[in-house]
């Protein structure tokens, strides 16, 4: 198992606040991992600063390229593509639309066909979203709206497929809903880097897991270990371990 | 300061002398003329620069002033009289106008003041019998000064320049005054100022017809000066002049109003004579259009703020002035176990500070709030959390009227503020913090914190102008170093807000909004981008606040810290409450824990 | 004639000049949307546009091919503008901007000046004969090639910002530039393609105009005024709106200058867009739009 990406002391700050401050990881191929911490821990900002929306110190590499100081319109066709915190999609544009500009950077490389099959794989995944494919995003529930940011985020043909809170603001409905998605995914061998504060949901899906605090990694290990470990829910509630319901 | 009086002292001689010393050589009618429109780009300064107000129709002022002036003298009216009735009018017209449309943002009052240019323009063109249609108006009576009359260029030069230079002592006085750091605030940020007390709309408004009344001044001067008036000098395209003038100049540096003015004026006339003599032909309007358009871009793609920074370089001349370091006094306002500001601000124990009842706010599809209710007692720190999506800010915004609800009452002390405009409700006491800092970068720290003291000082526009208001910012001074001192960043009051370290901009809003004297304040993720030790700070900090009687709302990410520091707790989570209670009922309720670890299962229906 | 026919006639003018500001206005929403300048020189793309038409035909070339040649010109100059002037200042403040492109359009102007001189150029009409009768007005046909080539201009533009991916991207920088970024769009280079377009629909506007009224280095700011009323009215954000805005801004404009006064032409159409503004001012006040720059939804 190689590693797809490697992430080594990296740094980055949004103007004032040093948001990550040394951060060590690495994915391999086929993996599905998770970082998990409070909020304010700099989940988001590391996502960013790997995607290249946000500039950063460090050493990063993706498949032997170095990443640090590429911007994100670089790093999509090296083969990472990013699903973005509150999903950031083109709110005014069609279901399609948003499908079709999720592969933007293939137009020209890849022929139409292969394009439209993609978009057809998306609706297969995400039937619900075939029947609106002609709407605007912003009319979408916030469920839907997930699933065709995640359907946009791997019409790129990603190799590593990123993703910022995908159950940030979801009712726990449609949250499992996400999760099964995610299952599939992790199914068909796509390597995925997952942000998420709901620790529960992120530990069930992930194979391996790193908890953020302060902009470090305070805790890592397989999710299997970390579901266990009460120092988990210290982090996040602050303070003592209790020896409470939930462990 | 020292360099600066020099500078200012030669330039005045220089100003006195010139005519003697230009006699014969050069005529002296286009430093008449630099001087009126100086005027003109004055307040245009002050009002785009300082106020951050575009304005592309300051030429209309100027003519208005100018036919005021014209028609009101034609039909017997004493000079003397009509020249404030100029000032008066034009500025009456510009309130009007400005007022309404200030509600907007930027490019409608861009907009709107070409329109009204070209309103005006079109009207003095057509209202024949008024203002003499395209031809004009001539035979204006001169000013005059009991029987000897005020006629000719040198006259002019010095009464223009006379009233130029107080009309900048005026502008000065303004900037430098509370006015002036208001300006400012609602320039760097409108929602910070306006949870202080301060009604951007009314300063704006205000702004505008200060300017109006300097064009209004320069038109009437202008008409007694030529004794004719027509149309054309009045035209949109001589507002677009005005404002290439300011911003050659510097558009946020008074003396550059005078530099880019002159640098333009002067360049005008060099390019009408030089040229024709250069190229040989009558081409020197089409090289004069294309001069400035260049000149102009690579001033301003090179140097944004103008000429004069480079200027005051040269001359050694310091930025701005410091306030006297002497005023900072390090006084003790907070004595161990003392309370803070006015008596009138203690509330009885157990009062109902804050009550909040349904609230729900809507965007489009979204509730990011549902069914929120509480209230909060006084003297009480009391915070928000949960995890995040789950709605905190949008409470406090909802609270402070940044947002408005979309179902719901809010009431502080018993009275309905629901649907007040921000500024309103923070007069009614109530101070917040906001999630990114958001200091008045351009002022010192000190001044922030006075900003902070708007509402509770009151030397208005006219005072200020005439710098009447020292006194009360000298007393503002040592009140505002006593909240740095509180919140223990006294050491860098002088220093310019933007420069801050980010622990520092948190204690600065702090201290900011301590200043307007609020009875409850709203922090919003106070201790998020800080240090641990910066953190056990901010606990020491609200605590010594709540003893001062200010009741505390709190919304956090920190549970640690909220846990040590809050009365009682509401979480929130997709929009609604989930539990409420002290410290320790919250810590151990399971609600509580699912919120933030997550649920995969639909335990609570939500 | 009587009343309505006058009325007609009004209206008549008032489409025509509506679909030139349209054109002016579309460029402006294009500018704006993508870079976020307020393009002061819109309307020296018209100008620059007319000028070099009747330059090309006086040197020979037929009329079509002086027409496009003029248009794809004006396309270019417009992105050079942004590469040159705009993109290097983009970090600056929109008033900052809004200065660049006052400068641009003094720069241009004066250009014009020098190569054109001040004296009015006239292009042929596109086609002979006697005006035509639409419902109760007499049209002349230059008119109404103005109206048709427009009504072809926007659906070209309709099809590629709908169907092709490009025009898409272009859309998706306006809409959500991180997005954009995030798929792999060059935000930067859609800049340029914006002006670009902008420079097209100015350039188009101010060859279609020409035969109608005279073509002169100044034309235009005001042509570009009137453009961005429209513009500004809807928000500066929707491109249909602003075609309808810019038509009734016409509309208003040829009755208010036919049944009012041809000498208050102006301060009718821009005292309608006081008016205008003034009252979404106070409906602002009402409805309680706060001065908030960002409403944070948590």
């Amino acid at each position: 198992m190689t590693a797809l990406l490697q992430v080594e002391h990296l740094a980055a700050s949004y103007g004032r606040v040093q948001a990550v401050r040394d951060v060590t990881l690495q994915v391999n191929e086929d993996e599905v991992v998770a970082i998990i911490g409070p909020n304010g821990a700099g989940k988001s900002s590391l996502l960013n600063a790997i995607a290249g929306l946000l500039p950063s110190r460090g050493a990063m590499t993706f498949a032997g390229t170095p990443l640090v100081g590429r911007p994100a319109e670089d790093t999509v066709r090296l083969g990472l593509s990013l699903v973005p915190e509150r999903r950031q999609l083109f709110a005014s544009m069609s279901v399609n639309d948003n499908l079709l500009l999720g592969a933007y950077h293939r137009f020209g490389r890849a022929l139409g066909p292969a394009i439209q099959q993609d978009v057809d794989a998306a609706y297969a995944l995400f039937p619900l979203l075939r029947e609106r494919r002609g709407h605007p995003a912003g009319t979408l529930s916030g469920g839907m709206q997930q699933m065709l940011a995640i359907g946009r985020g791997l019409m790129a043909r990603p190799r590593l497929l990123l993703m910022d809170e995908p159950l940030l603001g979801l009712a726990p409905l449609v949250i499992n809903e996400i999760l099964r998605v995610l299952a599939d995914l992790r199914r068909r061998a796509q390597a995925l880097l997952i942000v998420e504060q709901n620790a529960k949901a992120a530990l069930g899906i992930a194979d391996r897991a790193y908890v953020m605090e302060g902009g470090r990694i305070v805790l890592q290990g397989t999710s299997a270990a970390l579901a266990r470990d009460p120092n988990v829910q210290a982090a996040y509630l602050g303070g003592h371990v209790e020896a409470g319901p939930e462990g | 300061m020292r360099r600066a009086r020099a500078w200012t002292a030669l330039f005045m001689a220089a100003l006195v002398v010139l005519p003697f010393l230009i006699q014969g050589r050069l005529s002296l009618s286009i430093f008449v003329f630099i001087g009126l429109y100086s005027l003109i780009v004055l307040g245009l300064t002050l009002l785009a620069g300082h106020a951050g107000q575009v304005s592309l129709g300051q030429a209309a002022f100027y003519g208005l002033g100018a036919y005021i002036s014209a028609i009101t003298t034609l039909r017997g009216l004493d000079p003397w009289i009509a020249l404030p009735l100029s000032v008066g009018g034009s500025a009456l017209v510009a309130f009007l106008i400005g007022a309404p449309i200030f509600v907007l943002r930027g490019h409608y009052l861009v907009l709107g003041t070409l329109g009204f240019n070209i309103v005006a323009d079109v009207f003095i063109r057509n209202l024949q019998h008024l203002t003499g249609g395209p031809t004009g108006l001539t035979g204006i009576p001169p000013l005059h000064i009991g029987q000897s009359v005020i006629a000719g260029d040198r006259a002019y030069y010095y009464l223009t320049w006379g009233l130029l230079l107080a009309g900048y002592w005026l502008c000065r006085n303004l900037i430098h005054s509370r006015i002036g750091r208001a300006l400012v605030a609602i320039r760097s940020s409108e929602v910070a100022a306006a949870s202080l007390g301060i009604n951007p709309a009314y300063y704006k408004g205000r702004m505008l017809a200060l300017s109006a009344g300097l064009a209004g001044l320069a038109g009437a001067l202008y008409v007694h000066y030529l004794s004719f008036v027509s149309p054309s000098p009045f035209a949109f395209t001589f507002s677009i002049d005005l404002l290439v003038m300011s911003v050659l100049g510097g558009i946020y540096h008074l003396p550059g109003a005078v530099l880019g003015t002159g640098i333009l004026t002067a360049l005008r006339e060099v390019l009408r004579t030089v040229m024709p003599r250069l190229l040989g032909t009558g081409a020197s309007a089409e090289y004069e259009i294309i001069v400035f358009g260049l000149l102009l871009a690579v001033v301003v793609i090179l140097s944004p703020s103008g000429v004069w920074p480079g200027v005051a370089a040269l001359l050694r001349i310091g930025g701005r002035d410091e306030p006297a370091k002497s005023a900072i006094i390090a006084r003790e306002i907070f004595p161990a176990g003392g309370t803070t500001s006015d008596p009138q601000h203690e509330t009885a124990a157990q009062e109902v500070v804050l009550e909040v009842d349904q609230l729900q706010k809507r965007f489009g599809g979204l509730l990011a709030v549902h069914n929120l209710s509480f209230s909060v007692r006084a003297g009480e720190v009391y915070a928000i959390i949960g995890p995040n999506g789950a709605g905190k800010t949008t409470a406090f915004n909802l609270i402070s009227g940044v947002l408005r609800p979309t179902r719901g009452v809010v009431r502080l002390r018993g009275a309905v503020v629901t649907h007040l405009p921000p500024y309103r409700i923070a007069a009614l006491g109530v101070g917040r913090t906001f999630q990114t800092p958001k200091v008045f970068g351009d002022l010192t720290v000190l001044e922030n914190v006075m900003v902070g003291l708007h509402r509770r000082t009151g030397a208005e526009f006219f005072w200020a102008m005439l710098g009447l208001g020292r006194r009360e910012d000298v007393r503002s001074q040592s009140e505002a170093a006593g909240y740095l001192q509180l919140v223990g960043i006294l050491d860098r009051a002088n220093e310019r807000a933007a420069t801050l370290p980010f622990g520092a901009l948190r204690l600065l809003e702090i201290a900011r909004a301590l200043a307007a004297g609020p009875r409850l304040l709203l922090l919003d993720e106070p201790a998020s981008g800080l240090t641990s030790s910066e953190r056990a700070a901010l606990v020491r900090l609200i605590r010594r606040v709540c003893e001062a009687g200010v009741t505390v709302m709190l919304v956090e990410h920190d549970v640690a810290m909220v846990m040590g520091v809050a009365d009682r707790i509401l979480v929130l989570n997709y929009g609604e409450q989930v539990a409420e209670g002290t410290p320790a009922e919250v810590r151990a309720d399971p609600r509580v824990i699912a919120a933030y670890l997550g649920e995969t299962t639909a335990e609570e229906a939500s | 004639m009587t009343l309505s026919q006058q009325i007609a006639q009004f209206i008549a003018s008032g489409v025509v000049n509506g679909t030139i500001y349209a054109l002016l206005g579309l460029g402006l929403v294009a500018i704006h949307s993508v870079t976020r300048v307020v393009n002061v020189a819109q309307g020296e793309f018209a100008a620059f546009g007319a000028l070099l038409a009747v330059t090309l035909m006086a040197w020979g070339q037929p009329l079509w091919l002086a027409l496009a040649s003029a248009v794809v010109a004006a396309a270019a100059l417009g992105g050079l503008i942004h590469r040159v002037a705009i993109l290097p200042a983009r970090q600056a403040s929109a008033l900052v901007l809004l200065i660049i492109t006052i400068a641009i359009h003094l720069a241009l102007k004066g250009t014009l000046l020098l190569l054109w001189g001040t004296s009015p150029y006239v292009l042929p009409a596109f086609s002979a004969g006697p005006p035509v009768r639409v419902f109760s007005a007499f049209v002349n046909r230059q008119s109404l090639w103005v109206i048709a080539i427009t009504l072809a201009a926007l659906i070209v533009l309709f099809l590629f910002f709908t169907r092709t991916i490009r025009g898409k991207s272009l859309r998706a920088c306006a809409v959500n530039p991180t997005a954009a970024r995030l798929v792999g769009i060059r935000v930067e280079r859609m800049g340029t393609l914006a002006w670009a377009i902008a420079g097209a629909l100015g350039g188009l506007a101010g060859v279609l105009i020409t035969p109608l009224t005279f073509a002169t280095y100044d034309m235009g700011l005001i042509l570009g005024l009137k453009g961005f009323v429209g513009a500004v009215v809807v928000g500066m954000a929707s491109y249909p709106w602003t075609v309808l805005a810019c038509l009734a801004f016409g509309i208003v404009e040829a009755l208010g200058a036919g049944l009012i006064s041809s000498n208050y032409r102006d301060a009718i159409a821009f005292g309608v867009l006081i008016a205008v503004l003034l009252w979404r001012a106070l409906a602002a006040l009402r409805v309680g739009l706060i001065i908030s720059e960002e409403a944070a939804q948590e």
